[in-house]
């Protein structure tokens, strides 16, 4: 089982990197293969998923646990954890607004089609979950 | 017709700086098998066997690509070539201009920067056959081929790597 975590500590940074990046190349393939023109409004919950990732990994994991012991007081442990809870905010809106717009399309007959939405909920799942990946496998030194 | 070439150039001069190492070691011939000839050509002989088996891999990986373009007369495919030049960068801007990064879990942050990077330039090349197979561009036949000459080219590395971690110890 130890061995098991010393390789996914080896292997895990790239395979979040592979996972992001297919994220990404499936909302290439739906906006390459749209028939209509795939506005700006619906790069977005892409663009802010790849924020989220970025900053929830932006934390050094120590300050996070239980056993952390500050000697500038209480008062620094809150600031990474409010840092944590504004990440989870983005990713909840890039979520739902990645879903919402695959509804919109769903509906409509005149916007992009049901494949651009579905590309879109996926890059948003597909970049969060290498965040967590990533969040998982890298160890402070 | 100059992406051949810039493909070629590029994994040509980062092979030949590890090759350099690895052409130096018959010369530091010590301890046992330093005594008699045989030896000597033995370890020698290795190293040719070594050399050849990576140029022949290298040089399948190549033909494979051209001949994807080939085959069919179109030459989409030729843009999975970009992300080769895509994916040697983080090996040399982060990972200390060797591939021991790729195995290696300390370092710290760089060097798990430099994974991540190469994770995502490697998956292009999976995905812009994929696309352009998607939108009708290139035939299923040259899909495959390219994920073929890409695999071929992901095991040449692996091994070029192993051999010159061995090299190192």
């Amino acid at each position: 089982m130890e061995n098991l975590a010393l390789l996914w500590g080896i292997i895990g940074p790239g395979v979040a990197g592979a996972v992001f990046g297919a994220g990404w190349w499936f909302w290439v393939d739906a906006v390459v293969c749209s028939s209509v023109q795939v506005s700006f409004l619906h790069y977005l919950p892409g663009i802010f998923a790849s924020l989220a990732a970025l900053m929830f990994n932006a934390v050094n994991k120590d300050e996070i646990g239980y056993d952390y012991y500050s000697p500038y007081g209480d008062d620094s442990e809150w600031r990474v954890k409010l840092w944590l809870f504004v990440a989870y905010v983005v990713s909840f809106v890039c979520l739902a607004g990645s879903v919402g717009m695959l509804v919109q399309d769903a509906l409509t007959d005149k916007g992009p089609s049901v494949w651009t939405g579905v590309a879109g909920v996926l890059q948003c799942v597909l970049v969060l979950i290498s965040g967590l990946i990533y969040w998982t496998c890298h160890s402070e030194d | 017709v100059s992406l051949p070439h810039l493909r070629f150039a590029q994994l040509l001069v980062w092979f030949c700086s590890r090759f350099r190492r690895r052409l130096g070691s018959p010369i530091r011939v010590s301890g046992w098998r330093g005594i008699g000839r045989l030896g000597f050509r033995f370890e020698f002989g290795v190293t040719i066997g070594w050399l050849a088996g990576l140029a022949f891999m290298f040089s399948t990986s190549i033909l494979l690509q051209i001949l994807a373009c080939a085959l069919y007369n179109n030459w989409w495919p030729m843009l999975a070539a970009l992300m080769y030049v895509l994916v040697p960068m983080p090996c040399l801007f982060f990972g200390g201009g060797s591939t021991q990064f790729l195995t290696s879990r300390d370092g710290g942050g760089w060097f798990n920067a430099a994974k991540f990077l190469t994770g995502a330039s490697a998956m292009g090349s999976i995905a812009i056959p994929a696309i352009l197979r998607h939108a009708g561009l290139i035939e299923t036949g040259a899909m495959f081929i390219e994920f073929t000459s890409f695999f071929i080219l992901v095991c040449t590395v692996m091994c070029f790597h192993r051999a010159t971690l061995d090299e190192d110890w």
